[in-house]
């Protein structure tokens, strides 16, 4: 019992060591898309890393059981990310690797409350350094657009893409019980990036969000009035979870049926702002691999103009599968697919919307595996549970320190 | 009735389902994958004789390589003469800048395409080097008269004392340095014939301790422009080849060009006794393309272009007419090896063109231009080939009686817009590509025009 106890305890520990580091490593990823000139310590990252997997390890040690699900899952995600890094050399899938099974069983909730704090402060240190000139902050004029701000990120998309995912880790925290103000004030931020950064498909999955944040608001409110707990419709709950498996098939279908020759497909490749066309052209000069192969990509990032051989893979379907192979965007998908049906389970149905909504913006942005931008990344393994949010309203290191407090206060009384 | 059908299987099994579209996506990813790749037509060929397995790796010493050479002469068999070849080590070692920073000028055909620093050109290189080779092959076949009696009756070194005398090893020395040779050495052979005794030369070079023959001629053999074969007496070749052992003199010229520190001394190895040189069979070091059509003239245009910017030159040669040239379609034959030389250096000249080095006939001279020659080498990375764009391809000409086709394709690439021609020919139902231009647009062979904008709208309104 005490041994049971005391492995609770360590285990609590090792959750919020965890969690500092995870903190470090997302800031150190998010910073990478920042305009801040960093010279970081020699051997940082690496020894970062090993920190991690040092924790990892400690972590799993200190485990009493785990779900075989998540072992198989881990193990399979462990090996195909890996076996891709070997063949590809992208060193970030090694990190984010770590990271998704770090958090396992670690409450989603202390996981996007991490994040949001982060990334929050950082994007608001960034904005102010840019805004008072002391980083660069890019301010683009290109042809036929309005002026574009990037606020100290390297692209005004990549800060629009920022704030969908804050967004969204805000939503996760704050569920149904969302204000109809917070609600408002989503909106306000779409509108923001639509006049500062001119990112219409962002703008268009924030102000998306606000609306399916207000109808799940509307739908809970109305099922508590009448004394019963929301419920959604089966079917659409479970087209929810397909969600990120659809849009893939959709998304790839789409740009391996585009033509120059369809006048259709010309009008949705305008629409989706010549992703089809450049798709396309990934597929058709670089090919699917298994595990995914070096590609470089010429993108508009940390640029004032755009580059006279503008060649970048947008959507994260198709960044996934041609950059980091065929096997790790199966793997990613089914990590998505096995977190909503628990989401599903929970009845968290905030959840399966933000991550049907993560999976729209995939379809036009290519960060779905991108450290400091997709939080829902991190909740594929974590526990999804809500009474772990119930009874763990305390931080556990509080709850540790009052815990003691009090036996110090009985043992003083006595 | 269906619908419900559906819907009912999907609340009974949701994560089968999810996870059985997870599979189908792929799968279909990888079905996907296998089917491009089985399109891809055969860009390379083995006809017979070039199919045949190499039985020794390599020849580590000069005597062999001669002896086999000469057999494979006096066999009349190209391939094997063509395997004896320095063709891989000359287009690695390929000294694209010091030719250029020496001489002080460029020429489209100056020198070899920049193959030792880019990949890309490497094919393009291999296929000019067989020509190269296959050309002195002939010269010296028709110097030869079809003599089936030709007897090897001595093998050795050209002036052993000359050769390591100081003038000519730092000369050896420098042409070592620039070919990414180990050494190199002039030796001649003496054959016998009914119409008396003839010398052939050659030179060869070291690679990491074996040999090959780096050209069918040897300086010091002073024969004339395109000469191979000297009538020779026995004493006059006892005068020009002394009786000097050639492993004695290679190790004595290793040294000799290791002691001023160019090259890096090599540890004194084994060499392998090989009985019967002539009988063995070196691994081929040269490749011949197959061919690929394109169902229209737009299709085998696209093709074409796509093969380069998937780096795969040799694919793309595929979509050329190469096979025309041929009569005997299972052996290598020099027709079919000219061919594809001609349109590998066409298409060097749609890499050169694309990559801005306007087209130019002869040379010009680089103070005149302002540039070195490391400008010149930088702007032909065809690293950025990948990222161009196809932006039309417009039909200028149809030669129906000919069944002959010219297109004008306009490229984006680098900010710049570009055109090239392409003659397309009709073979059955499928397009062949004939010729990378369009005498009815003024686009030469090879030749790729920078455009301005608004002349590319006129082009596009003419149409």
């Amino acid at each position: 019992m005490i041994q049971n106890m005391n492995r609770n305890l360590v285990k609590e520990y090792l959750d919020n060591i965890y969690l500092v580091v995870f903190s470090i490593m997302i800031g150190y990823y998010f910073l990478g898309t920042t305009t801040f000139e960093i010279i970081w310590p020699q051997y940082f990252y690496v020894n970062l890393r090993t920190f991690l997997l040092v924790i990892i390890v400690a972590k799993i040690a200190a485990e009493n059981n785990v779900d075989y699900v998540d072992i198989l899952l881990g193990a399979m995600a462990g090996i195909v990310f890996l076996v891709a890094l070997k063949h590809n050399d992208y060193e970030v899938l090694s990190n984010i690797v770590l990271l998704i099974v770090g958090c396992r069983g670690i409450s989603f909730r202390k996981v996007a409350k991490t994040y949001l704090i982060i990334c929050g402060v950082l994007l608001f240190i960034t904005m102010v350094f840019a805004l008072t000139g002391r980083i660069e902050n890019f301010v683009l004029n290109q042809n036929g657009r309005r002026t574009r701000i990037a606020f100290g990120i390297i692209y005004p998309t990549d800060f629009s893409a920022h704030v969908f995912y804050l967004i969204l880790a805000y939503c996760y925290l704050r569920k149904e019980k969302i204000k109809y103000l917070e609600i408002g004030i989503i909106t306000v931020l779409g509108i923001f990036v639509y006049v500062f950064c001119d990112a219409r498909l962002n703008t268009i999955c924030i102000c998306v969000t606000a609306v399916i944040m207000g109808y799940n608001k509307i739908r809970h409110d109305r099922a508590l009035k009448k004394g019963r707990d929301y419920s959604m419709n089966s079917v659409f709950s479970i087209l929810l979870c397909l969600s990120t498996t659809i849009a893939s098939m959709a998304m790839i279908g789409l740009t391996l049926l585009y033509s120059q020759n369809h006048k259709l497909m010309l009008i949705l490749d305008k629409v989706l702002n010549n992703r089809l066309r450049l798709g396309k052209k990934g597929i058709d000069v670089y090919g699917f691999s298994i595990f995914g192969q070096q590609i470089h990509l010429i993108g508009n990032g940390n640029k004032w103009t755009t580059p006279v051989n503008y060649f970048f893979l947008d959507s994260s379907y198709l960044f996934v599968s041609l950059l980091y192979g065929i096997l790790v965007l199966g793997v990613i998908l089914l990590l998505f697919l096995i977190m909503s049906f628990r989401a599903r389970k929970e009845k968290d149905w905030t959840l399966l919307w933000l991550i049907a909504l993560m999976s729209l913006q995939c379809i036009v942005e290519h960060h779905i595996m991108d450290i400091s931008y997709n939080v829902l990344l991190w909740g594929t393994l974590a526990c999804l549970k809500k009474d772990v949010q119930v009874n763990q309203r305390t931080h556990p290191t509080l709850g540790i320190v009052k815990s003691k407090l009090n036996l110090w206060k009985q043992g003083w009384q006595k | 009735m269906k619908k419900f059908g559906i819907c009912e299987l999907v609340k009974k099994y949701p994560i089968l389902i999810g996870f059985l579209l997870v599979v189908v996506l792929v799968g279909g990813l990888i079905v996907q994958k296998y089917w491009t790749q089985r399109q891809n037509t055969q860009s390379i060929i083995f006809p017979d004789n070039l199919a045949r397995q190499g039985t020794i790796e390599q020849f580590q010493n000069p005597e062999d390589l001669i002896e086999y050479t000469i057999t494979a002469l006096k066999n009349q068999d190209l391939d094997l003469v063509l395997r004896a070849c320095a063709i891989d080590e000359k287009l690695l070692g390929n000294p694209f800048y010091a030719t250029l920073d020496k001489e002080q000028k460029f020429g489209y055909d100056m020198v070899l395409p920049p193959s030792a620093d880019y990949e890309e050109y490497r094919p393009l290189s291999s296929m000019m080097l067989t020509k190269y080779y296959t050309e002195q092959y002939i010269k010296i076949q028709g110097q030869l008269k079809n003599q089936k009696d030709i007897k090897l009756k001595k093998v050795g070194i050209l002036y052993s004392n000359t050769q390591l005398s100081s003038e000519t090893l730092s000369e050896i020395i420098e042409f070592c340095s620039d070919w990414g040779a180990g050494a190199s050495i002039q030796m001649a052979a003496l054959l016998g014939t009914a119409q008396g005794d003839y010398m052939i030369s050659f030179t060869v070079t070291n690679y990491y301790g074996y040999w090959k023959i780096f050209d069918f001629r040897a300086e010091m053999a002073e024969m004339k422009t395109g000469q191979f074969l000297k009538k020779i007496s026995l004493e006059e070749y006892d005068t020009a080849v002394d009786s000097t052992d050639i492993l004695s003199f290679t190790r004595e010229m290793k040294d000799a060009m290791s002691d001023s520190e160019v090259v890096e001394k090599e540890t004194q190895e084994l060499i392998e006794d090989i009985e019967h040189p002539e009988k063995e069979v070196l691994p081929a070091n040269y490749f011949i393309v197959g061919s690929s059509y394109g169902k229209t003239q737009e299709d085998a245009i696209e093709k074409f272009i796509l093969a380069l910017q998937r780096k795969n030159p040799v694919e793309a040669l595929s979509y050329c007419n190469v096979d025309n040239a041929t009569k005997q379609p299972n052996m290598v034959t020099s027709e079919r090896i000219n061919a594809q030389a001609d349109y590998a250096k066409q298409i060097s000249y749609l890499y050169y063109g694309l990559l801005g080095e306007a087209y130019f006939s002869g040379e010009r001279t680089l103070k005149r231009s302002g540039e070195t020659a490391m400008d010149i080498l930088d702007r032909l990375n065809p690293q950025f080939i990948p990222y161009m764009n196809i932006n039309m391809l417009l039909k200028v000409t149809d030669d129906k009686a000919r069944e002959e086709e010219q297109y004008v394709a306009f490229y984006t690439f680098n900010g710049n817009c570009y055109i090239s021609g392409y003659t397309l020919v009709k073979l059955d139902k499928n397009w062949q590509i004939l010729s990378l231009s369009a005498s009815e647009s003024n686009l030469a062979v090879g030749e790729v025009k920078k455009i301005s904008w608004e002349t590319y709208h006129k082009w596009i309104d003419k149409d």
